[in-house]
């Protein structure tokens, strides 16, 4: 439990650093963290409960993915603000550095085993992303879509 | 809205792009803000095409000659404050908040968000800590990743300072991480683990910026710039691991006596 609690204060100090590090706007540079923190700390849980690490940055990117978008409607503000401070937990730092580490060690076998699971880990990243954009795209209102160039284009066409 | 300055609304448009294309914001949101900038004047033809590496637009009505301008973006990093100023801007203009002078006077004096000195310099450090704990990391860890971080965080402005290309930076901070990690674990001896260490020592130079935004640019249809943006994330983390390899290889055996 105690494990659980020091590790997601760890993510969140990670994360509110990286969006230091990226210039975020200062009022946004906690909720950044939270999105982070609640990212890794699905991360955990899902790696804690014997699911795959690739899974585990599935689930992990999908929920950064809604608390992002979450985030983004309710203080006006592009979602990548949040974004890139989620996903950060499941970048493959760990895979870049196993199959660098595999290669010096002669080991070709762990190397390609690191590289396959880096590529998957991108793909499920990728695949959560995407996933989300297109959920909250179906829920879009007001006057300024995401997705509001096409939207016009589409109007134009009709006239 | 009729006798428009066309030319300063196209002058507003472009410095939007092009401030937005310089922070680091993904194309199809840089073609968003413009468009919507270019539409409040009402013309038929409103035509925007932005790559990661310029941006064209034009616009051309009935009574109005046709307008066009180019501008290639050289300098790219990632300021989401700037982004996030300009959205706001381009928002007050389109709801009518702002006139056309005002809206390009404030997106003129878009500045960078300003931290104090200390907390810009050691932000990386905070993220290789509070990765080292993420990942298992032990008391002595977290210690020899603090040294290791400030170290980090040494190197990465220094390059910054000295106008070395970005990848070449790259290189230059994974194998300052891999070198100063090595000495740590020289100095620390057995309770320290190499791997952890260097693993929260390399997350903030992961390419999280660039994944996410070649997913988003992918995924919008604009395959170009998520080709290039997705070549700029495996380039980033290929020479991070050269750097790491580079580090191992040629220094391991001198500091730590073939350890590694």
């Amino acid at each position: 439990m105690t494990e659980v609690f020091i590790k997601t204060i760890g993510v969140f100090v990670a994360v509110y650093s990286y969006a230091i590090m990226i210039n975020s706007p200062t009022k946004y540079l906690i909720w950044a963290g939270v999105s982070g923190a609640v990212s890794g700390f699905v991360y955990f849980i899902c790696t804690a409960g014997q699911i795959d690490v690739v899974i585990a940055t599935f689930w992990s990117a999908l929920t950064a993915g809604l608390i992002s978008h979450i985030f983004a409607r309710i203080l006006k503000t592009p979602v990548t603000m949040f974004l890139i401070g989620g996903i950060l937990p499941t970048v493959p730092g760990n895979g870049i550095y196993q199959i660098m580490h595999h290669i010096l060690e002669n080991d070709r076998a762990m190397a390609s085993y690191y590289l396959a699971q880096t590529l998957e880990i991108a793909g499920a990243i990728a695949l959560a992303i995407f996933l989300m954009d297109t959920f909250f795209r179906i829920f879009r209102r007001g006057d300024w879509k995401q997705d509001s160039l096409r939207y016009i284009r589409k109007g134009e066409r009709k006239k | 809205m009729r006798g428009m300055d066309y030319k300063l609304l196209m002058d507003t448009a472009m410095l939007a792009g092009k401030l937005m294309l310089q922070s680091g914001a993904e194309t199809y949101r840089v073609e968003d803000t413009m468009h919507h900038i270019l539409k409040t004047s009402n013309l038929e033809k409103t035509e925007i095409l932005v790559i990661m590496t310029g941006i064209s637009a034009s616009i051309s009505g009935e009574d109005v000659a046709p307008i066009s301008m180019a501008q290639r973006v050289d300098t790219r990093s990632t300021n989401l404050s700037v982004i996030e100023q300009i959205n706001h801007i381009s928002r007050r203009y389109c709801a009518g908040e702002l006139s056309l002078d005002e809206a390009y006077c404030l997106l003129n004096d878009v500045k960078s968000v300003t931290y104090p000195r200390w907390v810009s310099i050691l932000a990386p450090t905070g993220v290789a800590i509070g990765f080292t704990v993420f990942f298992d990391g032990t008391y002595y860890d977290v210690l020899a990743t603090i040294i290791v971080g400030i170290f980090l965080s040494g190197i990465m402005l220094a390059g910054k300072g000295a106008g070395i290309p970005d990848l070449i930076l790259d290189i230059l901070n994974a194998v300052s991480v891999g070198i100063a990690a090595l000495v740590m674990k020289r100095i620390m001896g057995d309770v320290m683990n190499l791997d952890t260490v260097i693993i929260g020592s390399i997350m903030p130079l992961v390419p999280g910026v660039a994944i996410t935004n070649a997913v988003r640019d992918t995924f919008q249809g604009d395959y170009i710039s998520g080709c290039a943006r997705l070549l700029e994330a495996f380039l980033k983390a290929a020479f991070v691991a050269l750097g790491i390899g580079i580090a191992l290889s040629v220094f391991g055996e001198f500091i730590t006596g073939g350890i590694v």
